[in-house]
């Protein structure tokens, strides 16, 4: 639909062609595109009328007659403008396009007739301070800035968000009074447009009606059970579903009664493992395995040197206290109750067991 | 045919237009998420999405100050944007917040599904501020320590507000 406001540009039909240009043809020791004739200028012998050449016409010189405009069908266009009027009125949806109308009382918004009326802007920023709409301005204001691309030298030199649009029924004033607001665009209810309600083909756009607009939508675009009255056979089109709230079907009894019972427990693939290899298995199948494995280990460690004594095993059983083993699973939890733990563990222990957790923790504090 | 008012607006319907085109996506090499105010995981799937359902959970911090910011979403008020949300500032210890979450979701019934991505996101948020606050009291460099889910919880608490 955008391309409809196009207008049309091409070159010059002569541009690349105003030569007489021949190829010097082989046997010259140059390329063979057309050159200039003649002589005494710079000109002279230089390549012409190819796309690659300086000076010469462009691969597929743009025509006027290119198809600017696009014709979109009637119930299609209608279609999708009626869809992004319902989706103004969805404030996720809204939001989802990037408008803040956290501060907004109610979607869709519906102001009184006297919005019309109004002809200062200073009236209009009040009015939409008043209203909560202003933080999408503040948006619009934060999103000023320059074009990228060759539009900035061509007159198109600063982009700016989208903000609302006020939809209006008669024109007393608000277009001028709104529209030197950044953001702002104006709507007459009889001519909506739908490159303003879903600018970029993202519905959602924040809408503020006016009350003679709002209730003027049910005449022009029907209601389901009337068809719409200023539109010649138009009615709003039928959803494919009825009731689109998926998750009620499925826990409807309708459907509920109809499925089997869900499979909560697959039985996947058991790998097989070797029990000759996996000590756990062998155990299960012979219980004896773990006896006679045993057995064989003590056999081969009779009489080694391994460098455990009955020293070192005393002092290590020792260390493994219920405390220490306790401050181990309970280091990284909150530092307020681990505190009160620890001194409530401690209390129930000897005095040199209580040292050594409290060095633990302060340890793990820094 | 004569049919009657479709409420069409569900939360699936919504879904299928939100899920690939909204303001708050963000699809990048690491995995696609959201910066929607409501969603517990900034994760961009059904369940965690923070603007469809009308029954939704948010946790954020508090800005400048203790404590976070747990959202339940008011049911009646869909449409009213002012009122749609029911925030309720938890700035004790954390033992108590993340109990204060735990019940007021279990005891509702009210989305028993986020329970645990909300303690965990309420747990995270306290701890990178108390990291934060170890960090000025003690000014040692090698403290400033900043986990991942507090800084994209602020930018949640500033576009929400």
């Amino acid at each position: 639909m955008r391309r409809n406001k196009r207008q049309a540009h091409a070159v010059s039909t002569k541009a690349g062609e105003q030569t007489s240009a021949e190829s010097w043809g082989t046997g010259r020791a140059v390329a063979r595109i057309p050159r200039v004739r003649g002589g005494g200028t710079h000109r002279s012998g230089q390549g012409a009328f190819g796309n690659m050449c300086r000076g010469g016409r462009m691969y597929a010189p743009l025509k006027v007659w290119r198809k600017w405009h696009r014709k979109i069908n009637l119930k299609q266009r209608r279609y999708a403008l009626v869809s992004a009027l319902a989706a103004s009125g969805v404030p996720s949806l809204v939001l989802a396009r990037g408008h803040s109308i956290e501060t907004v009382p109610e979607i869709p918004l519906v102001l009184s007739d006297k919005v019309q009326d109004i002809k200062k802007t200073k009236e209009a920023v009040a009015i939409l301070r008043k209203v909560g709409a202003w933080s999408d301005i503040l948006k619009v204001y934060a999103s000023k800035h320059t074009r990228a691309g060759v539009g900035k030298m061509r007159n198109r030199r600063t982009v700016m968000k989208r903000g609302p649009v006020i939809i209006y029924d008669k024109d007393n004033g608000v277009k001028k009074a709104f529209r030197n607001i950044p953001g702002v665009s104006l709507l007459s209810v009889e001519r909506l447009n739908l490159l303003r309600l879903a600018p970029g083909g993202h519905v959602g756009r924040f809408v503020i009606w006016t009350e003679s607009a709002f209730k003027k939508l049910d005449a022009l675009y029907g209601t389901w059970s009337k068809k719409s009255q200023e539109k010649v056979d138009f009615n709003l089109p039928q959803p494919i579903m009825t009731n689109s709230d998926l998750g009620r079907l499925l826990k409807a009894f309708e459907i509920q009664s109809v499925l089997r019972a869900p499979i909560k427990r697959q039985a996947r693939r058991k790998v097989k493992k070797n029990p000759l290899k996996n000590i756990g298995l062998m155990s299960r199948l012979n219980p004896y395995a773990a006896v006679q494995k045993r057995q064989t280990l003590l056999r081969q460690l009779k009489g080694r040197r391994t460098g455990t004594t009955a020293e070192s095993k005393a002092a290590a059983r020792k260390e493994r206290t219920h405390a220490s083993l306790k401050a181990k699973r309970l280091s990284g939890v909150n530092m307020v109750k681990k505190s009160k733990t620890q001194t409530s563990a401690g209390s129930t222990k000897t005095t040199t067991v209580t040292t050594t957790t409290k060095t633990s923790v302060a340890s793990k504090k820094s | 045919m004569v049919r009657g008012r479709f409420e069409q607006a569900s939360s699936h319907v919504q879904w299928m237009v939100i899920r690939n085109s909204s303001s708050f996506l963000h699809k990048r090499k690491l995995g696609t998420l959201t910066t929607e105010a409501n969603n517990l995981k900034n994760r961009n799937t059904f369940r965690f999405n923070g603007l469809i359902h009308p029954k939704v959970v948010g946790v954020q911090t508090v800005k400048d100050g203790k404590g976070v910011l747990f959202t339940t979403g008011n049911v009646k008020n869909l449409k009213k944007p002012l009122k749609r949300f029911r925030q309720v500032k938890l700035s004790k210890d954390s033992r108590r917040t993340l109990t204060s979450i735990r019940r007021t979701i279990r005891k509702q019934r009210y989305r028993k599904d986020l329970k645990m991505a909300a303690l965990r996101r309420a747990s995270a948020l306290l701890r990178g501020q108390r990291l934060a606050a170890a960090a000025t009291t003690s000014t040692s460099a090698t403290n400033t320590k900043r986990s991942g889910k507090s800084t994209t919880s602020n930018t949640g608490a500033t576009t929400s507000s």
